[in-house]
């Protein structure tokens, strides 16, 4: 049982390591985090849903498509609710990313109620592989592999000639200024990137929980994925996707399902009080 | 009335009062490094405040003369290098604990309490002396009201003597620039400090204005004894003001000693006609 | 009216509300003011010093259970199990508090989310102390002999106790601590650099909320006579930051506005009730981005510029 939990854990914790990939990477170029990650997974999901069972596109189509509209999603939010308070207290923009959260969610809720949409897993649901005596279906392995792929893909981004300005402003913000560097259009990316990563992690969620208002909650998982990580780096942020999915899996497995819960806010808290600086990486604090 | 206070404008000669006890350093700072990442903001920088002198730290821009200041309060974080203030090591500090063992700072770009009136603002400065606890203030207990009175007196005579007492009641987001930085002094006397570290505070002034904080800052100096670190690009000030003068440039101490020295220096020359032809 | 005129004034109009308006309206007065204590205290943490919590209906629940089951179990008075479970909340507030405040603003945030979450999963698990998710049952409050049970009663405790702590707050928002409170929010370099602690009054800060919610939700136990866990979710907390958002923060009258318009909302739109929490969050961000002083902060701009203040004002 010990194996199937861990592997299971591991299914679950790529995909919190996703979706908190996309807060890492918006906090590190903006300072700002994004409290709204939550939604955007949850527009990826009703995005699979609209595409594949409303208008019937292939799978292909389908993610491609979710990819696409995710990103643009991310620009446009960006504009309308990041780029006025670019220069506001962090309060300020604390409080607004939240109030966004509550706002995307319930358009949904208005919308499609929150009645739980099924979509179906790209893959089939037979098991076709064993590691090391678990088995695994097709679904999983595309999972972990999708996850791999936009993990490798964003390494690769960081390489290019506007992944390098990205770091630059995460490294540092006024210099990257002074050497020219469009700080609008860099923020506008960094939360299309981030969107384009939830939504993925949004279109995998949905065979697993449904599609409905509450997709969001995973973002509570993926922020202490993040706060384990440091929220600086994306070795730290996948290995705390890791490790919560995995303990809650274990605790889930061993203890009771509604222990599940109450550990991963367990790890949040614990995190915060020994390690506040996430167990590798230099966590939110900026200054002495 | 002008940007100073009533202070008698007397040619005084440049002595600072006789010195206490010790005639060890009031601050030191060896081999004081700061790092962001691969840039090396401030290289291996010692220096030594004398109780009672005026000190004027100059240099191009990026010198990292801020810097300096920050690290020494604590601001930003360091490991390399010592400070010493009153023989006791203070590196690892945080602000708050800086300031209270008595050096007081300004700030480049403004950090009031805008929202605050002028009275308000220096009595913050006055918190460490008037403290209640919490149940004393909400329950408003005879202790803390005088306490709160005395420390009211104290924060109208501290703007009486920057000048700004017919301002009191007013927002201090609503002052003029020069005034603002005339509050921020006087909240940062409030603190009765040993050292006042000054920002640039002469930047964005007049020539009538700056020549008003030169006597002022005389008079901090002389009547209220405190000893004074500066950081200044306006040069008029520097020279007319500073006992000895340490020259930065890029994060490096390249010159120190009376002004007329520093002026003749050839290296100083070079790092300031450096910046200039780029 | 001279001043004590207006204080007889306003004293008799407390006392003769009651036997004028009718039951329900009392009841909803009795619930605006265990908001406003609520929504007051979370104001001395988020409007004064800046930080967020979006845990404080947590507190609330801890309020709740803490006083009630001491009256079920223990037999503790209700004055007494009432001031008892608050001081227990600030305890706990200090826990999660002061390693989150050494940090960011976005820490608090989190882990005062993670806090409100751990607390009402609790409450709905451990159902042999909590009776989980069905709820417990409270008796009425008693103060010796007398049993307030009556909407009427109630109001004779609630009201007096939210003008004390109001007037308690405002108490210190006039002291030098509460100078050094809000001078944090202002400018966090400049409060360090005159020598205040940034955790130490952040977390008293966090500290005196948590009280004031515990305050209220033992107040609120005890009106309604039954608490659930439901009551006390993270949605619940957003609406009191709404609250003072709206109303506007760092002010007794902007706290009373925030809490009278949000309390009455779902009762005025009772057809539109799924927009509700829809209709919260678009206010919230509308209010934070344009409006951040909030109604009240408006309506003294607007009263300053059409009337300057005399120059020779007290300080």
């Amino acid at each position: 049982m010990f194996l199937d939990l861990l592997i299971s854990g591991l299914l679950a914790g790529s995909l919190y390591a996703l979706v908190a990939l996309g807060m890492v990477v918006i906090f590190k170029a903006t300072d700002v985090v994004n409290f709204a990650q939550g939604e955007m997974v949850m527009a990826g999901g009703y995005l699979g849903y609209l595409f594949r069972n409303v208008l019937a596109w292939t799978w292909t189509t389908t993610i491609l498509a979710v990819l696409a509209c995710s990103l643009v999603l991310g620009l446009l939010l960006e504009r309308v609710a990041n780029r006025p308070l670019m220069r506001a207290q962090s309060f300020t923009v604390i409080v607004a990313s939240i109030a966004l959260g509550i706002i995307l969610r319930n358009i949904a809720r208005v919308i499609w109620t929150d009645e739980v949409y099924a979509l179906a897993p790209v893959l089939s649901g037979q098991p076709v592989a064993r590691l090391a005596g678990v088995r695994l279906t097709a679904q999983n392995l595309f999972v972990l592999l999708s996850a791999v792929a936009l993990v490798a893909a964003l390494y690769g981004f960081f390489q290019t000639k506007l992944g390098k300005a990205m770091r630059a402003v995460q490294q540092n913000r006024t210099g990257a200024e002074l050497v020219g560097i469009e700080l609008p259009a860099i923020f506008a990316l960094t939360w299309g990137i981030s969107a384009l990563l939830a939504g993925a992690a949004g279109f995998l969620l949905a065979p697993l929980v449904g599609v409905s208002p509450a997709m969001g909650w995973i973002a509570v998982k993926a922020f202490v994925a993040a706060i384990i990580g440091g929220f600086s780096s994306i070795p730290g942020t996948i290995v705390g996707g890791f490790v919560v999915g995995v303990v809650e899996n274990l605790a889930g497995g061993y203890i009771s399902t509604a222990m599940k819960d109450i550990v991963t806010y367990a790890i949040l808290i614990g995190v915060l009080m020994v390690r506040p600086h996430g167990l590798l990486g230099q966590g939110l604090a900026r200054r002495a | 009335m002008g940007v100073s206070g009533a202070g008698a404008r007397t040619r005084s000669p440049r002595r600072p009062p006789p010195a206490p006890e010790s005639a060890m350093a009031l601050l030191e700072t060896r081999g004081l490094t700061m790092n962001f990442g691969r840039l090396v903001a401030v290289n291996s920088v010692s220096l030594d405040l004398e109780p009672g002198e005026i000190l004027g730290l100059i240099g191009p821009n990026g010198a990292g003369k801020s810097t300096i200041f920050n690290v020494i309060t604590g601001v930003y974080r360091t490991d390399r290098g010592a400070i010493r203030f009153q023989e006791r090591e203070i590196l690892g500090l945080r602000p708050h604990q800086v300031a209270r063992l008595g050096i007081a700072r300004t700030f480049q770009n403004i950090e009031l309490f805008g929202e605050m009136s002028l009275l308000q603002n220096v009595r913050t400065g006055f918190h460490l002396q008037a403290r209640s606890g919490v149940l004393g203030a909400m329950l408003q207990l005879p202790a803390s009201a005088r306490r709160e009175r005395e420390a009211r007196t104290a924060s109208l005579g501290l703007l009486e003597f920057v000048g700004l007492e017919r301002l009191a009641s007013q927002r201090a987001a609503s002052l003029p620039f020069g005034q603002q930085r005339l509050l921020e002094l006087a909240r940062a006397l409030a603190l009765r400090p040993r050292i006042l570290l000054l920002d640039e505070p002469a930047s964005g002034l007049s020539h009538a204005e700056t020549d008003d904080l030169s006597h002022l800052l005389r008079r901090v100096r002389g009547e209220l004894g405190v000893t004074i670190l500066l950081v200044e690009h306006v040069m008029e000030l520097v020279m007319q003001l500073c006992d000895r003068i340490v020259v930065l440039d890029h994060g490096v101490k390249i010159s120190e000693g009376s002004p007329a020295k520093v002026r003749g220096d050839p290296r100083v020359i070079q790092a300031y006609l450096g910046e200039d032809a780029t | 009216m001279t001043r004590v005129g207006l204080l007889l004034a306003a004293l008799l109009a407390f006392v003769a509300l009651p036997f004028v308006a009718t039951n329900y309206g009392l009841y909803r007065l009795n619930l605006m003011a265990i908001n406003l204590i609520l929504a007051g205290g979370l104001d001395i943490l988020t409007g004064w010093t800046g930080q967020i919590s979006l845990g404080h209906a947590g507190f609330a629940a801890i309020g709740a259970y803490a006083s009630g089951l001491a009256i079920l179990h223990l037999g503790v008075p209700f004055w007494l199990a009432t001031p008892l479970a608050a001081l227990f909340c600030a305890a706990v507030s200090l826990i999660i508090g002061a390693p989150a405040l050494r940090l960011s603003g976005h820490y608090l945030a989190l882990a005062t989310f993670g806090f409100g979450e751990v607390v009402q999963l609790t409450i709905v698990h451990w159902e042999s102390l909590t009776n989980g998710p069905r709820g417990l049952a409270i008796p009425a409050p008693d103060l010796g002999s007398v049993r307030l049970d009556t909407d009427r009663s109630l109001y004779f405790l609630i009201i007096p106790v939210t003008a004390v702590l109001m007037r308690l707050a405002w108490n210190l928002s006039r002291s030098g601590m509460g100078l050094a409170l809000l001078s944090i929010r202002m400018s966090e370099l400049g409060a360090s650099s005159v020598g205040i602690s940034l955790p130490r009054y952040k977390t008293l800060a966090f500290a005196v909320s948590a009280f004031y919610a515990g305050i209220a939700g033992a107040l609120f136990g005890g009106m309604v006579k039954f608490v659930e866990p439901g009551a006390f979710s993270v949605a619940q907390s957003i609406l009191y930051l709404t609250m003072i958002a709206v109303g506007g923060m760092r002010s007794i009258p902007g706290a009373i506005i925030g809490v009278v318009l949000l309390t009455l909302l779902p009762e005025i739109l009772r057809g539109l009730q799924q927009y509700m929490e829809l209709g919260y969050g678009l206010l919230l961000l509308t209010f934070i981005i344009f409006v951040p002083e909030g109604i009240y902060g408006r309506v003294r701009r607007w009263r300053s510029h059409a009337f300057p203040a005399p120059s020779a004002a007290r300080a």
